[in-house]
């Protein structure tokens, strides 16, 4: 009886390690804190990606209305045909920078969009860490008429 | 107004499935939340998002504060490999027909976590 108590409580031991790695892939929450504390893009990139050099490119779309009327619902929309292993969206408008770190999954078209906060006129940038370890970049300057990010 | 998954919307063609969510929830930054109750650390907004067809990972997304208060995200993944339902068109619903097991699909299943601590979970089915 003993032992068949003490396995039954190991195993629900078990259990209970192995689920949170089922549940979530990487929290980069986590991974990285220094990502999300970061004031600036560049503090931003260099606490995620290192000192790696960044690439320009035209293969990530980025779109972003030219004027936005109010700062609190910004529409992003972006998409990217390079073979990635992580994509990253930061703004510079805002007191952090970091807005969303994707894992992309071997499911993923790599399409996205979503609506952010700005809180004045800024750059919107979007980074891919390709499989091939490099770093793409492309940005895209937007207006905001009024700041969302004081509510 | 209790924060939740208010609705998962998906779209399938040529086996790719687009995904519409819509999150119900107040997003609160740092800074807002200090101008609201003087208190930095009642800010509140998701923090990571997980889409799951059964044991898949098809979307897995660190977030941060600066999401749009109730939220909405888009995304894509290829579906080929999962089984997609089909749903009763209007007459054979009149006829009395009831839905095949075999013809029930795939769920998708959204988890997102936020920084209090909740966790909000929903599930939508792939059809046609």
């Amino acid at each position: 009886m003993d032992r068949r108590k003490f396995l039954s409580f190991a195993g629900s031991l078990i259990a209970l390690g192995i689920l949170p790695v089922n549940l979530r892939a990487e929290d980069y929450r986590k991974l990285k804190p220094a990502v999300w504390e970061a004031h600036n893009i560049d503090d931003a990139t260099k606490a995620l990606y290192g000192m790696k050099e960044v690439i320009q490119t035209d293969q990530i779309q980025i779109t972003v209305p030219k004027i936005n009327s109010s700062g609190a619902a910004v529409p992003v929309k972006f998409e990217t045909t390079i073979d990635a292993k992580t994509i990253a969206l930061f703004q510079d408008a805002n007191p952090e920078s970091a807005v969303a770190i994707f894992e992309v999954t071997p499911y993923d078209v790599k399409k996205y969009a979503s609506k952010i906060k700005m809180a004045k006129n800024g750059t919107v940038m979007v980074l891919v860490e390709g499989k091939d370890g490099k770093i793409y970049m492309s940005k895209v300057t937007t207006q905001v008429a009024a700041g969302g990010c004081e509510g | 107004m209790a924060n939740k998954i208010s609705a998962i919307k998906i779209k399938i063609k040529d086996g790719v499935a687009t995904v519409r969510m819509a999150f119900s929830h107040p997003m609160m930054t740092y800074n807002q939340a200090k101008a609201k109750t003087g208190n930095r650390n009642d800010a509140n907004f998701i923090t990571h998002i997980t889409a799951k067809v059964g044991d898949a990972v098809v979307l897995d997304a660190s977030t941060s504060q600066f999401f749009s208060k109730n939220p909405i995200f888009l995304f894509n993944f290829t579906c080929e490999t999962f089984k997609i339902g089909k749903v009763l068109s209007g007459r054979e619903i009149d006829q009395g027909i009831e839905r095949k097991e075999s013809d029930k699909g795939d769920f998708l299943t959204v988890i997102a976590t936020d920084l209090q601590g909740n966790s909000y979970e929903k599930s939508q089915e792939l059809t046609y």
